[in-house]
């Protein structure tokens, strides 16, 4: 599963914007690598830029000086090879689940497969999401859970290598949140993907990564690399395990410190 | 059992759309057989019907009807077909909706109407001129509806394809159509309303048939029978090509998620 090797880069990347109240300087100098299998976790205060990485390793945005790079070469452009979720699903609703789950299969960069390939797909994730007795029915009847899950079945369909996630869980309730960790842990331990996520929960990025990084208030570099030792497959017992929970707590501590700058920072600018 | 209770909501469906007019029509006798108003200038319900009849069977009514809908129906189509894909370079290219922006504005606050004399000194009273006028209400209407509708899609459909590899044609074909349908559909309905109002202006001013011209021959004869006959015809029709769309919406856009369902 993990191993060393270095697929999406980021070397010496910054990312500035100008607004109407001068440069925006959101992301400074950053440099950090995801290998091959990592689950990687990007946990920081809100507005502190982690979106804006995300966004470049996914290939919507270029940084304005340094560089992001898949294998050694440049990410120009979105592309199938990087899936991605968002925190607003972005599940097509005039299209019923299958159809959902199908769209990517139906697209030319799928043409190699066949019609009983793409059957094939659609049914493995309908039930590996638990949304088999739903595939006829439109979106605008599923519970949020249920349209993360959709979002997640249709990323996975088109076969990326990577899945980039962007607070996925973010708007989800307490306990689908907790059962949607555990499906995405099962899938992956399944299906082997490198994963990149962006949360704010310091508890989600410890049950789910084998590393966090800790970004700094705006503008955002990294203050920590924290490896997470424990192994795979995991479950929730992990979490009443006081390692888990000293590992949580550090975490927690650091990022509450930057969250503090942050606001420190928004409060300036409200005075300036 | 669950059919039997969907039939009679139909039922009641339909008992509370014609349940209003009924009271109209009462109120309507009511005023006229209390006196209030001379009979000279409020016919009764029962004798524009009478006219309704007589004018159906010997007045030309169907004719005028038929030219009235022809018009509108012609207008709408030619509106309609320009403002879809116009709306479509709006939503797409962001240059065009800095550029289309205030000129949308300006036209969205100039009524059709004041534009009758103009297009009589252009396109004289002949046919051209009729369809000219509604195309230019339908397609501002239709347009406003469409840019408005395009402003509000959420970019992250779009982003959701890129990412799935989609190009830029599936991307048009795949995600601005379907999402553009309902705004079509909406823009279909406003344009029909404002279409159905200029023509009237447009047949009072300079027509020979169509039922706006009727009511201005009959308001020359000082014929009230003849003008409530028209006035309710042009609602009626209207109202029944509004729910035609809205029923066609239904069907097509099911898959939308309305508050209050």
């Amino acid at each position: 599963m993990q191993t060393n090797k270095e697929r999406i880069v980021f070397d010496n990347v910054s990312m500035q914007f100008d607004t109407p109240g001068g440069v925006l300087e959101v992301v400074r100098d950053m440099s950090f690598s995801v290998n091959q299998g990592d689950f990687i976790s990007l946990v920081g205060p809100s507005g502190c830029g982690k979106t804006t990485l995300m966004n470049m390793a996914a290939g919507f945005v270029k940084p304005t000086s340094g560089a992001v790079m898949l294998d050694g070469k440049p990410i120009e452009q979105p592309g199938p090879d990087r899936g991605v979720m968002f925190q607003e699903y972005g599940v097509f609703p005039w299209l019923t689940v299958e159809q959902n789950i199908a769209f990517g299969l139906n697209l030319k960069v799928s043409k190699n497969l066949n019609a009983a390939d793409k059957k094939a797909i659609v049914d493995r994730y309908l039930n590996l999401m638990g949304l088999a007795d739903f595939s006829k029915a439109f979106p605008k009847t599923l519970s949020g859970g249920m349209k993360q899950r959709l979002a997640l079945a249709r990323t996975y369909a088109v076969r990326p290598e990577f899945v980039l996630m962007d607070e996925p869980f973010g708007a989800l309730d307490a306990q689908t949140r907790s059962a949607m960790h555990d499906l995405l842990l099962d899938v992956l331990y399944a299906e082997g993907k490198t994963v990149m996520l962006i949360t704010h929960s310091v508890e989600e990025a410890v049950y789910l990564s084998n590393k966090v990084l800790i970004i700094s208030a705006r503008p955002s570099r990294i203050r920590e690399v924290i490896d997470i030792p424990f192994a795979y497959p995991r479950n929730r017992s992990l979490q009443e395990t006081p390692e888990f929970n000293a590992l949580r707590a550090r975490i927690h501590n650091s990022v509450m410190q930057e969250y503090a700058a942050q606001e420190a920072l928004a409060k300036e600018k409200r005075v300036a | 059992m669950a059919k039997a209770i969907r039939s009679s909501n139909r039922l009641g469906n339909l008992a509370w759309s014609v349940f209003p007019f009924i009271c109209l029509i009462a109120v309507w006798m009511l005023v006229h057989a209390s006196g209030w108003i001379s009979p000279a200038l409020l016919p009764s319900p029962l004798e524009v019907l009478q006219t309704f009849w007589t004018h159906l069977t010997q007045g030309g009514l169907l004719v005028n009807m038929a030219m009235s809908i022809q018009r509108v129906v012609g207008g709408l189509l030619l509106g309609m077909l320009l403002a879809v894909p116009i709306g479509f370079l709006i939503g797409w290219y962001k240059p065009i909706r800095r550029f289309v922006d205030p000129l949308v504005n300006f036209f969205r606050a100039l009524p059709p109407i004041a534009l009758i004399p103009l297009v009589i000194v252009y396109f004289g009273i002949g046919e051209m001129a009729k369809i000219a006028i509604l195309f230019y209400a339908s397609f501002f209407a239709a347009v406003i509806v469409m840019y408005e509708g395009m402003n509000q899609i959420s970019p992250v459909y779009i982003r959701v394809a890129k990412t799935l590899g989609a190009t830029d044609m599936e991307i048009f074909l795949k995600v601005m159509v379907p999402m553009t349908v309902p705004h079509m559909l909406t823009a279909l309905r406003v344009a029909l309303g404002v279409a159905w109002a200029t023509l009237v202006a447009a047949e009072l001013v300079a027509a020979q048939e169509g039922l706006g011209a009727m009511i201005q021959n009959a308001s020359a004869f000082f014929d009230l029978r003849a003008i409530y006959v028209g006035i309710i015809c042009i609602g009626a029709i209207a109202l029944l090509m509004d729910v035609a769309i809205r029923k066609l919406s239904n069907r097509l856009i099911s898959w939308q998620d309305r508050a209050g369902e």
